[in-house]
């Protein structure tokens, strides 16, 4: 069978990405790694957007979560864990995952929050949060959390430990492979299926016997767990976390991010914030202050004339295996 | 088949169910009963609470008195997902298929139901390709399986609702007005389908209808509900020929 032009694309994507770092100087290097963080970012807030149509406009509450919990730990504040890297990023999984369940279950339950409320009641919860953060010493305040540590290899010891930009990105480049595969398994999946009914439709799944709040508040916990481990590995890049990184500008920059990629895709979401991240970076040295212009410009070209994104189209796979022997044999 | 088949316990009971929005009664103590492998008709003027019943019955709108049974089980008040998962599922107004994804997708979803305890179950639930092809030739959709369901005819809608219906494995199957829009030619068909249904997997079906030439191909027997209540219950020629029903309905029509 002739592969899709979708999964080639894909996987151009990814190799392009794994080579990259052949044509890159090391400044290069350390920013696209970056960059890559943030499209982990991006993926955790397509999958609930984009397949379950879950709108949230406080996925920074989970990216900042993770950093804080991350900075934390390796900074000892957390004294008990020794300043354990692996403790602080399985931290960064678990809390913002667990704060994720916490606050489905609020607002998922009983008749539940959908659509323009849900997205209300998140913005306003990212916004606390920031404001949290600001006034709670322990974690630092308005100043945040400075000198995180970055991440160290186990196979070279004292000062030489501290992970070199090129491992730095095989690491940043891994994980995002990882959790893209892994999500994008459950949403090809019978569960992503069913996510899926719930954009528009969800009182026709209900009406099969599908318990829909339980549903959404799995997905919810899973995205807010993968926004957390990217705001762990975030940290440990940019070695300082502050009340920002929970707010409300980040959470509306990562769906800026996921709607010019295209919230439908996961991996249209997930290039859609590298992309927007280096154009960011190119143009905001000659642009200046009308980046933010800019910015919002593209945003709504993209809402207006490209509601699949700038790659939604391009990065579209076809159906899962499971369905093909049904394709019509074309006579 | 016999009606009732082996136990005497109905399939679905309602008793003396009523239902206000505001202060207007749309049920008012309406009891019905219906056994394993029946087919029903439900006929009424507009306003009349047809759809309001299925509501009721299915847990959509909770009840302001009276209660419902599923095999003997009190299901009254319970949340809708719950009582689907009783073996009641039903059929809407305007179809309700999923009409962003294809028509296999569409009909996965009601498969996999009765995986819909865990997710893990339906995350991990195995295809069932055999199942699936049988479901595609039902509702004739097996040279349009991979079509987004969106796109599909008014009639091809209706009937891959009612395939979806099927592929739940529910006994009970409550169908909301399933020609409404139709030709003659796809009122038949799905005639024929629904018989299918009752004959061929053992359904015990209750649709509402406003079409009387369907309700005559459906050759069961029928309900006239008339002000949130049931006027009268027979076979489709005597109800015709009713006084009664004649000026609560019928007669309007010509």
């Amino acid at each position: 069978m002739k592969k899709s032009i979708g999964y080639i694309s894909s996987c151009g994507i990814w190799i392009a990405l794994a080579l990259a770092p052949l044509v890159l100087d090391e400044w290069g290097v350390s920013q696209f790694a970056q960059y890559m963080t943030y499209g982990i970012f991006a993926l955790s807030l397509a999958f609930i957007w984009g397949q379950a149509g879950i709108l949230c406009f406080g996925q920074a509450i989970f990216f900042g979560l993770g950093a804080y919990l991350m900075a934390l730990t390796t900074l000892e504040k957390f004294s008990w864990f020794g300043g354990s890297q692996a403790i602080g990023l399985i931290l960064a999984v678990l809390g913002p995952g667990l704060a994720a369940h916490v606050v489905g279950q609020l607002l998922f339950r009983g008749r539940g929050l959908s659509g323009a409320y849900f997205a209300i009641v998140t913005l306003a919860t990212a916004v606390i949060v920031e404001i949290i953060a600001q006034h709670w010493s322990y974690i630092g305040g308005f100043n945040g959390l400075l000198g995180v540590p970055p991440l160290v290899v186990i196979w070279r010891e004292g000062l030489d430990a501290f992970i070199t930009p090129m491992e730095n990105y095989y690491t940043i480049f891994f994980s995002a492979l990882l959790i893209y595969l892994a999500l994008l398994g459950m949403v090809r999946s019978p569960l992503g299926i069913v996510l899926a009914t719930l954009k528009d439709e969800e009182y026709r799944t209900r009406a099969f016997g599908y318990n829909i709040a339980n549903l959404k508040i799995i997905a919810f916990t899973c995205s807010g767990a993968v926004a957390g481990i990217a705001g762990g590995l975030f940290t440990t890049q940019f070695g300082f976390v502050s009340p920002p990184l929970t707010g409300f500008a980040l959470s509306t920059e990562v769906l800026i991010w996921v709607a010019v990629g295209g919230r439908g895709v996961l991996l249209a979401a997930f290039l859609g914030a590298i992309v927007v991240r280096y154009i960011e970076n190119v143009l905001s040295d000659t642009l200046g202050s009308y980046w933010l212009m800019a910015l919002g410009t593209l945003f709504i070209a993209a809402v207006v004339v490209a509601p699949r994104g700038l790659f939604g189209k391009l990065l579209q796979l076809p159906l899962p295996r499971r369905f093909r022997q049904f394709v019509p044999k074309k006579l | 088949m016999p009606l009732g088949s082996t136990t005497n316990t109905p399939l679905l009971e309602i008793k003396e169910l009523s239902k206000k929005f505001g202060g207007i009664v749309v049920l008012e103590g309406l009891s019905l009963s219906l056994s394993s492998q029946e087919l029903r008709c439900i006929i009424g003027p507009n306003g009349c609470g047809k759809t309001t019943l299925f509501n009721v019955a299915t847990g959509a709108l909770p009840p302001d008195g009276g209660s419902v049974y599923i095999k003997g089980e009190e299901v009254t008040g319970l949340p809708s997902h719950e009582i689907a998962r009783r073996g009641i599922v039903r059929k809407f107004q305007v179809p309700g298929i999923y009409k962003d994804l294809s028509v296999v997708e569409n009909l996965e979803v009601p498969l996999n139901a009765s995986a819909s305890r865990s997710a893990w179950k339906i995350l991990t639930a195995k295809p069932r390709h055999s199942r699936m092809l049988e479901l595609l030739d039902i509702c004739g959709l097996s040279s349009k399986a991979t079509v987004l369901a969106g796109s599909l005819s008014h009639g091809e809608k209706q009937w891959l609702e009612i395939a979806m219906l099927l592929a739940s494995d529910a006994e009970l199957i409550l169908l909301d007005e399933p020609t409404a829009g139709m030709s003659i030619l796809e009122t038949e068909k799905t005639a024929e389908l629904i018989n299918r249904l009752r004959h061929q997997f053992n359904k015990t079906v209750l649709v509402i209808e406003h079409d009387m030439f369907f309700v005559r191909l459906l050759n069961c027997p029928v309900m006239v509900m008339m002000n949130g209540s049931i006027l009268r219950v027979g076979p489709y020629d005597e109800i015709r020929k009713d006084p009664k029903v004649i000026e609560a309905y019928l007669g309007r029509a010509g």
